[in-house]
């Protein structure tokens, strides 16, 4: 089943939250140019990982519509991935677009942070 | 291109989409345009966050220079006399050329982020994003008059 998204906005970026069956998918949609992203951003992941725990639902972030963001935009990015890397059962997948030149060297770069147990996946499309 | 504007965060945009807009007009493909676009916004963000404005008709100058051999963003902002922020600003740059890929460069800091508390609007990402995804040699220069200038150069 899926339930219709959560949205979230802050300033032009707007979070997208879809739990359906296996997982939830946050989409981040528009551009993130605020001076502290982390402190609109954080506290959806985190507590969207909070949810996936207790589910055990996998965790998707969708960068695919994301239309640019600054460097700041990537320390929660950074937080939640080495909070799961840290914990059990947590399954976390980033998708982005590998046409767009950005994602794909800011994303990929990212793959740094796929574990061995392949609880962190890091997929362009 | 020259920009002069006010130190006020909402204008990142205007420099992003001026930036863009004025690399676009001079035959520069749509990665590169973006890329030195977004290496413009980095450097205006830290003028925002790190210049000694002291009074309101201080601004920040941006430059975007297009030539057959190079591309050259500069932004200038007033700094203190004793700021601290230049010895960090000296600090990361030569930490960045000691690598010989800005790649390597990137990958550590986002490791060292990964590790650090969330400190309210900074990552310190900023300036090895320009290396690594920007492609561009940053530098810097203080003037007499206490400006500023932060340059990344891409070689065309």
């Amino acid at each position: 089943m899926v339930n219709n998204p959560e949205k979230f906005t802050s300033h032009l970026l707007t979070l997208e939250k879809i739990v359906d069956e296996p997982s939830i998918t946050i989409r981040f949609i528009g551009k993130s140019n605020e001076r502290n992203p982390s402190k609109f951003i954080y506290p959806i992941l985190s507590n969207a990982l909070d949810q996936s725990a207790s589910n055990k639902k996998d965790i998707i972030l969708d960068f695919r519509e994301l239309e640019y963001m600054n460097s700041s935009t990537i320390t929660p990015i950074l937080k939640i991935l080495d909070r799961a890397k840290r914990e059990e059962d947590c399954q976390i997948a980033i998708v982005y677009r590998q046409s767009l030149k950005w994602q794909d060297l800011s994303f990929s770069a990212l793959k740094i942070f796929e574990a061995k147990d392949n609880n962190i996946r890091i997929t362009g499309t | 291109m020259k920009l002069n504007i006010k130190p006020k965060w909402e204008d990142t945009d205007i420099v992003r989409d001026k930036s863009n807009d004025f690399l676009k007009a001079h035959g520069i493909s749509h990665d590169i345009a973006y890329a030195l676009s977004m290496t413009a916004c980095e450097l205006f963000e830290n003028a925002v966050k790190y210049g000694d404005f002291r009074s309101a008709d201080e601004t920040i100058y941006v430059t975007v220079e297009v030539s057959k051999s190079d591309i050259i963003i500069e932004v200038k902002n007033p700094v203190g006399e004793m700021s601290g922020n230049l010895q960090q600003l000296d600090n990361t740059i030569q930490w960045i050329r000691g690598y010989q890929n800005p790649f390597q460069a990137y990958v550590e800091k986002l490791k060292e982020v990964s590790e650090k508390k969330l400190k309210e609007g900074e990552s310190g990402l900023g300036l090895v994003r320009i290396a690594y995804e920007g492609q561009a040699l940053l530098d810097f220069y203080v003037d007499e008059n206490n400006v500023l200038a932060v340059s990344a150069v891409y070689q065309n």
